[in-house]
């Protein structure tokens, strides 16, 4: 078994403490770094510097697909492939097969939202280093965790985890992950 | 009070200017109402009750957010519970100011020279062919005797149906098949006693829900808390039926002849468009330059913004069904409700004056507000959210036009063979500015009434604070 170091990771006690840190973690530049709490810490995705999230562009792109789709295929079928005569209505209007788009649009909306959202958060993911790890575990019960990865530009093994051990971390270990 | 005592000046001042400029629009309209009233035409009428319809719709609306609020226990908007509750204020007023609708309803007065009324000269101009005309053209000199059976198409004979053109056939011997149906729902009576409920629950839940909340910022007890949830439990059923039979009534049953399942879900969805962006409105100056500063934040905007949305969505999908329905149906008692709003019923290739409203509807009241409110900064920037409520409420009033105004002409004599109608095209009259000017007025004195009353949040809430610290 080989084994490459993964991060560092910072144990934290109250919410408090990791809202700071994470105001101080960000300042420093780092960016390669994830928070873990047991519960929703209000504010910590702004203190993280994280920007909204890019789901509803997938949303919109479904959507106007979706709705581009069903009335392609409503005009192909209805008006040009196999032209019918319903009750003297048009061949193509927006109105009578207004429901296939709708719910087309719909669909393909909701589709861009799930798959949207598993393609940005690179799911399904079946492993992650921390899961290997003893103490990470805690971080479900009543720990708050930061970790930094070594693939950070500003890793530094031994000046990284003077500066989190002085944002009031009160454990820094380093997290190895299996190759 | 000490919160309220420095806004108190302020608010008492918007007090005077309200319950002034609201009088002297009422004034005016109710002038407007009682002249065409006497002098047997129905456009004034029509102003009237277009300024009810709108202002009916904030306030209804405003009771069922009222009710889901307290339904779903919801914490977020507790803080803008409490300007709603200032708003129930102004059901009582708006029963005072249906009124007169109510006794020109009950009233026996005779139309005054129906022969002569100049519609009836346009009518003979329609050529109706040369042999076969004199049956049509006696049969409309027969339609125009006021003293012959009535089939609900000809002029009316009592001025109690200038509004509702059914009122008039009430009582009179008449041929309108679908009046007779309708007869058991459709009579003077029932439609008086359903006035009385309809505000019977109006008045009594939202004045309730202001009782019991502004109680508990006295003695601070829970229990206001628990019984305004059992009332509104109770309440929403209650609200929903009146909401849905008001709307037939009043605004429906204007075009009797009509059929169509979904038109108290439209006044619903339309109402809680208006009160939603009323209240965004309200909020957005209460936050910036009343006392609301620092506890309506951006979280509430959000909030707001997102029911805007949702409800843009529903007010589409409503409207579209009902459009959806009776044009794939195509039956005729059903489609002419939208002939009559897009062509001249003597030559369909002519657009009338309602095509490009209801285009507008289209694109303007749900399109547009819809790409606008999908962005996050539309909901969270106070001024874009300002902008797209004021958009909404506007286009709001457009919606009220075209359910309410482009009915059949009361007065037009009926030919056979052609299109027995005209159809009253778009108008904006001063007397429209002035009802619609002198209702609001007299609701936004009532609000601002009840704000010098009590304190601005309800501070015993118990879960006030879940409020103020409300967080995306």
């Amino acid at each position: 078994m080989n084994f490459n170091d993964y991060g560092l990771m910072a144990t934290f006690s109250s919410a408090k403490d990791i809202y700071h840190a994470c105001l101080k973690v960000r300042e420093a530049g780092y960016t390669k770094w994830e928070s873990f709490t047991p519960f929703p810490v209000h504010g910590l995705d702004k203190a993280m510097g994280m920007s909204r999230s890019k789901v509803p562009r997938f949303t919109l792109a479904g959507g106007l697909t979706g709705f581009t789709m069903a009335t392609l295929m409503v005009w192909f079928m209805n008006a040009y492939d196999y032209p019918l005569n319903v009750g003297g209505k048009p061949f193509f209007t927006y109105i009578f097969p207004f429901p296939v788009m709708y719910e087309m649009n719909i669909l393909l909306a909701a589709f861009g939202t799930l798959f949207g959202m598993f393609f940005l958060n690179r799911l399904p993911r079946h492993h992650h280093p921390l899961f290997e790890n003893k103490s990470f575990l805690k971080c479900s019960d009543d720990r708050l965790t930061i970790v930094i990865e070594v693939i950070d530009p500003n890793y530094d093994e031994e000046e990284t985890r003077k500066f989190l051990e002085n944002l009031g971390a009160t454990d820094v270990e380093v997290v190895q992950e299996d190759n | 009070m000490s919160e309220t005592a420095s806004g108190t000046g302020g608010n008492n001042k918007l007090f005077s200017y309200a319950l002034i400029i609201g009088l002297a629009g009422v004034a005016i309209g109710l002038f407007g109402v009682w002249n065409d009233f006497s002098e047997g035409s129905s456009r004034n009428l029509f102003s009237w009750i277009i300024g009810l319809a709108f202002w009916m719709s904030v306030a209804i609306g405003m009771l069922f957010m009222i009710l889901l609020f307290h339904i779903f226990k919801a914490t977020w908007p507790i803080v803008i519970r409490r300007q709603l509750e200032h708003c129930m204020t102004a059901f009582p007023v708006l029963a005072l100011l249906f009124l007169p609708l109510i006794f020109i309803a009950n009233s026996d007065e005779d139309m005054p020279q129906v022969h002569s009324h100049p519609s009836s000269e346009i009518r003979n101009d329609i050529p109706t062919g040369k042999d076969g005309s004199h049956g049509a053209t006696a049969d409309a000199g027969v339609k125009g005797d006021a003293h012959h059976l009535d089939d609900g198409h000809g002029p009316i004979t009592k001025k109690r149906g200038l509004l509702w053109k059914w009122l008039a056939l009430d009582g009179e011997p008449h041929h309108d098949v679908l009046l007779e149906k309708k007869e058991a729902y459709l009579n003077r009576d029932m439609f008086t006693l359903r006035f009385v409920i309809y505000f019977m629950v109006f008045c009594g839940l939202g004045l309730f829900f202001r009782h019991a909340s502004f109680s508990q910022d006295k003695d601070g007890d829970a229990k206001w808390t628990h019984i305004s949830i059992k009332m509104a439990c109770v309440g929403i059923i209650a609200m929903a039926l009146s909401t849905t039979f008001a709307a037939i009534d009043w605004f429906k049953a204007i075009e009797h002849h009509w059929f169509s399942t979904m038109y108290g879900v439209w006044y619903f969805a339309a109402s809680m468009r208006a009160a939603l962006a009323m209240t965004v409105i309200i909020c957005f100056f209460l936050a910036t330059r009343g006392n609301l500063k620092g506890l309506h934040n951006q979280a509430h905007r959000y909030d707001l913004g997102v029911l805007m949305f949702a409800f843009t969505i529903f007010w589409a999908y409503i409207s579209l069904s009902q459009f959806f329905l009776i044009y794939n149906a195509d039956i005729p008692e059903e489609t002419f409700w939208y002939n009559i709003r897009q062509f001249d019923p003597y030559n369909p290739d002519v657009k009338n004056s309602w095509y490009p409203i209801g285009m507008c509807l289209i694109f303007c009241n749900f399109l547009f507000p819809f790409f606008y409110l999908l962005f996050y900064r539309s909901k969270i920037v106070a001024k874009r959210a300002l902008f797209i409520a004021c958009w909404i409420l506007f286009w709001q009033l457009a919606d009220i036009y075209y359910n309410v105004l482009p009915g059949i002409d009361p007065n037009t004599v009926a030919v056979e063979g052609a299109f027995d109608y005209t159809v009253r095209q778009f108008s904006f009259t001063s007397f429209d500015f002035a009802s619609l000017v002198g209702i609001g007025g007299l609701c936004a004195a009532a609000f601002f009434w009840s704000r010098g009353r009590s304190e601005p949040i309800p501070i015993c809430d118990p879960r006030i604070l879940e409020c103020i610290n409300h967080h995306e």
